[in-house]
């Protein structure tokens, strides 16, 4: 009996030995590209078998491996397979490609394009993809960031969209009813503060880099945006409560429940409205700045990552994905902005789209910066502590900018 | 002396496949930890150099150390004091005979059925002071006249993402001191009976001196996941505003995945690990104190 | 005349406990439910509703058009399965060992379980990845079961050993005198009597695996081995969360678990209450 039990064990060793060992690679003849893709909604999985199928028909050689990861866990599985080189051949993430790009680990991809290729995009925002002269990200979609307001409200008051800070301070009073409605949703948690900071910074005059590359967030014009930031909650109380915790996802839900006169997000915005408050209506405009308006522009990229074994069969798939057909599918079923000539022309006159493509060829994009989420942490963190009170704004945008200049940007 | 040596063959063949199996899996990484705290570290986590005390050094350096810590504390044994204490009454009170006991426990059950993100999701959504359910029931029952924005400032926030802690793990704790109460002889309840001591004599004499051991490993147990604990916090505020919600884990998370600097993450968790080293044996010293 | 009334304030205090918890515990998943049964404009109004307007099962049947939930719930199974028959035939005989033989290096032992514990796979995803990228692991339900269960060793062995050092030897020592092996002793006697340590342990070790996120979203990358953990945030999108689907899904992968704690309730109750009488 002993026995048996001694034989049970060690056959279990062994199996666990085994299991573990053994090596299961499969051992494929075909090109094989593996493709991670970010997760923008219900739509983006079916999106990309469809396109995959079609490629795959039309190259028989190539097979194209999908792997859709959710935007939370985008910079967390792409860090991991970075570090175990293990790297797709072709990956969708955002501005963290200049970091990428910036540590010798993408493809430059000029040499694949010809004139004719590069002839097909919107050219800022292929220019957005380059980083020291060399065109590491391809755009894969664009969104466009905008002042939306609740139609009623205003018209309510009867006062205008505001076009200026002081019009903008007006408006908010005129239609700010606390705590039935606040006038202004201001989301700046690091859940994409920072493009709530560039509003402010960028209306002011300022900027988060100069072109030393040092970081100049405590500059005047700095400053001056984040006390009007802190003026529009503590002074004019205008703010919705919450602004340091509930993020940009949970405002809009605010604003759709009619709690919330104003606020600054992106063209996607509208299509969620109405399927949850169809009553609701929204106009749009752009960001009113301290002298003159404006609008952010944010793209999302496609790369090659330099370790790739089928660069070009990546390449191959990836002008694939820009034929009108699928891009303008894409664009449709996600509800963002084309990067191409073609499918803007296309969409221009689109009832949802249109406006959105228009204002998106005057916007302004965040620098190509390696540090640019170390850096954008430790900014939100300066402001809100200013914000609440707990600091000095003077004080916390020095010392913001002393840790950025002294540790994050040096790496 | 012979026998020792048989018995302890025996022992070592017992746990061997475990022996292995903890040691192929996690030891390597843990190991691996302990190194990188050491030396200096890539954005994608790799040696570059060795640099001594350094990442320890930056670590205290950070402006937020202090507050992440004293969080951690206040949600650790917040959180295991407020579990520990409601399971343990309510274990007591399910393992009596009462009508619509199985289906409680049914109901108990279902917290730790659904993924703790999930759980995190919903609350988050009932929390929210517009559109959420909790403001809506608490108005019903008269308790406030006005929403409440529960998450807008760490004070109301944080306590809220506690309870919802707490309504996470009761269930598991629930469950084992069940199972600990069942292990407890009839016999000795119906002496204790007969000898007249009253209900909590009982509970004090005989059932809680017979769930030490049950005791023990739900608490500390309890004290590690929930000190090691992320999805909440993470899902809710995210450490919003300015830190001053975050606790060390997922302080250690941001370090390593969105500042990508690997070597204070690393020596992050080597202070963790030390942290609750120290617990962990205090904790047995205390509850053994009088031997085993 | 006093016992009765005794029992009754007995009674009325386990009511007063009990239905307080449970009603906090119920409210959340009624909302889930509730949701899961809503369209999709009527989740984010302002004051909420309770019930539906008018309820609608379809959310519950376009989830399954919308991911492949079918492989999913498949692939989930097989990772908890796995990992708690794998988990619990490794720590068994581990918790007998620590719990009933004094050998030298059993304090290492368990301080080394109690040390892995200590780390949460946040911290150690990196190395680990490595690993299993050495052992070809990644995209793999082995590499996920193993994995899985050497982070369930720790809280295994230390339940289990707890159970075993609670039952008494006497019975042990009886039946070896009887002339039973320590094999056939562990086997007839010993585990019948660990019964509701061992059921904990199956529902723990099945639930964690049932509901790991890290772990799989590292080391799966191939959608045909994704989890339903996984799966579900299929609905959680940049800009959109699709709640009703979310809460329909969210839902269905609550219900394997509640099903395996009905089956195995009945255990966990008599288990070694209904042993030690005999």
């Amino acid at each position: 009996m002993k026995k048996k039990a001694i034989v049970l064990l060690v056959s279990l060793v062994f199996l666990l030995s085994f299991v573990f060992v053994y090596g299961g690679g499969s051992k494929e003849k075909k090109v094989s590209i593996k493709f991670m893709a970010a997760l923008y909604s219900d739509a983006t999985a079916p999106f990309w078998n469809e396109t995959v199928e079609a490629f795959e028909k039309e190259n028989p050689g190539v097979k194209v491996e999908v792997d859709i990861v959710n935007w939370d866990s985008v910079y967390q599985k792409t860090t991991t397979l970075i570090s175990a080189k293990q790297e797709p051949d072709i990956l969708n993430t955002d501005t963290i490609w200049v970091q990428y790009a910036d540590k010798d680990l993408l493809e430059p991809l000029d040499s694949y394009m010809d004139k004719n290729f590069k002839d097909i995009f919107i050219p800022a925002l292929l220019k957005s993809g380059v980083y020291k002269g060399k065109t590491y990200g391809l755009p894969l979609l664009a969104t466009v960031r905008g002042l939306f307001y609740n139609k009623d409200v205003l018209g309510k008051a009867g006062v205008e969209p505001p076009k200026t800070w002081s019009d903008f301070v007006k408006v908010s009073l005129a239609i700010n009813d606390p705590p039935k409605l606040y006038a202004f949703g201001m989301p700046i948690t690091n859940f994409e503060g920072q493009a709530y900071i560039s509003y402010f910074l960028w209306a002011a005059g300022g900027s988060w880099i100069d072109e030393n590359g040092k970081c100049v967030i405590n500059s005047e014009a700095g400053l001056r945006a984040l006390n009007f930031a802190k003026d529009l909650v503590k002074k004019y109380k205008v703010v919705y409560p919450g602004w340091s915790t509930v993020n940009r996802d949970d405002t809009q839900k605010a604003m759709i429940a009619g709690k919330v006169g104003m606020m600054m997000t992106a063209n996607f915005f509208p299509s969620i409205a109405k399927s949850e408050n169809p009553d609701l209506k929204l106009g749009v405009v752009s960001i009113p700045g301290d002298k003159k308006q404006y609008n952010l522009g944010v793209v999302d990229s496609l790369m090659i990552f330099k370790r790739s074994q089928h660069k070009q069969a990546a390449f191959d798939f990836i002008k694939f994905y820009y034929n009108k057909k699928w891009h303008e599918k894409f664009i449709l079923a996600e509800g963002m902005l084309p990067v191409t000539k073609a499918v803007s022309n296309d969409l221009e006159s689109n009832p949802g789209l249109g406006k959105f493509i228009k204002m998106l060829s005057s916007a302004r994009f965040f620098p190509a910066e390696p540090s640019w989420e170390p850096m954008v942490l430790e900014v939100i963190k300066a402001w809100q502590v200013a914000i609440l009170g707990q600091k000095d704004p003077k004080k916390a945008l020095d010392d913001a900018a002393e840790k950025i200049n002294s540790e994050i940007l040096k790496k | 002396m012979i026998r020792l040596r048989k018995e302890e063959k025996i022992a070592y063949i017992c746990i061997l496949p475990s022996f292995i199996l903890i040691s192929a899996v996690i030891f390597f990484p843990v190991v691996k930890t302990f190194i990188n705290a050491f030396y200096s570290l890539d954005l994608y986590g790799n040696i570059q150099h060795f640099s001594g005390f350094d990442n320890f050094k930056r670590l205290f350096r950070e402006d937020v150390f202090l507050r992440i810590t004293i969080n951690t504390l206040y949600w650790t044994v917040g959180m295991v004091f407020i579990t520990v204490a409601v399971s343990l009454v309510l274990a007591l009170a399910l393992n009596h005979e009462f009508i619509g006991r199985k289906f409680s426990r049914i109901i108990l059950i279902l917290p730790w059925a659904a993924s703790v993100m999930i759980s995190a999701l919903l609350w988050k959504w009932l929390f929210n002071s517009d559109y959420g359910m909790l403001n809506r029931l608490l108005r019903e029952l008269h308790i406030i006249s006005e929403n409440i924005n529960w998450l807008a400032t760490p004070k109301t926030s944080f306590p809220a993402m506690i309870f919802v802690g707490v309504v996470i793990s009761i269930p598991f704790t629930t469950i084992t001191f069940l199972a600990g109460l069942q292990s407890i002889p009839n016999e000795l309840y119906e002496a204790a009976r007969v000898d007249g001591a009253n209900k909590l004599k009982v509970i004090y004499k005989i059932t809680l001196p017979l769930l030490k051991n049950v005791f023990f490993i739900v608490t500390t147990l309890n004290v590690i996941y929930i000190f090691n604990s992320f999805p909440i916090i993470w899902v809710i505020t995210r450490g919003n505003p300015a830190s001053q919600t975050d606790i060390v884990i997922t302080y250690l998370y941001k370090k390593a995945f969105l500042y990508q600097d690997f070597g204070i993450a690393s020596a992050l968790s080597i202070l963790i690990f030390f942290l609750l080293l120290t617990f962990s044996i205090l904790y047995a010293k205390l509850i053994y104190k009088r031997g085993e | 005349m006093d016992i009765r009334w005794g029992k009754r304030l007995d009674l009325l205090l386990v009511y007063l406990v009990v239905v307080p918890v449970l009603l906090i515990i119920l409210f959340p998943f009624l909302i889930m439910i509730f949701t899961s049964l809503k369209v999709s404009n009527e989740i984010f109004v302002s004051p909420p509703t309770w019930f539906p307007k008018k309820p609608i099962l379809k959310n519950y049947i376009d989830i399954w058009h919308y991911v492949k939930l079918a492989n999913y719930f498949k692939n989930s199974g097989i990772y908890a399965i796995g990992t708690t028959v794998l988990t619990i035939l490794i720590a068994l005989p581990a918790s007998y060992a620590t719990a009933r033989i004094r050998f030298r290096g059993r304090m290492f032992f368990l301080f080394l379980i109690l040390v892995t514990q200590m780390f949460s796979p946040i911290v150690v995803i990196i190395s680990l990845y490595k690993m299993m990228a050495f052992y070809h692991s990644l995209n793999t339900y082995r590499g996920i079961i193993v994995t899985y269960s050497a982070f369930n060793q720790a809280f295994s062995i230390w339940l289990l050993t707890g159970y075993f050092s609670s039952i008494p030897k006497d019975i042990e020592e009886a039946a070896m005198i009887d002339g039973c092996s320590r094999f056939t002793t562990v086997v007839r006697i010993l585990i019948p009597l660990a019964k509701p340590g061992i059921v904990a342990t199956v529902v723990f070790v099945f639930i964690w695996a049932w509901n790991e996120f890290l772990l799989v979203l590292t080391f799966i990358s191939t959608n045909r081995l994704w989890s339903l953990t996984l799966g579900i945030y299929g609905f959680i999108g940049k800009y959109k969360v699709l709640w009703n689907y979310l809460m329909a899904v969210s839902f269905l992968t609550t219900i394997p678990v509640i099903i395996l704690f009905l089956l195995i309730e009945r255990h966990l109750v008599s288990g070694l209450t209904a042993g030690a009488i005999k």
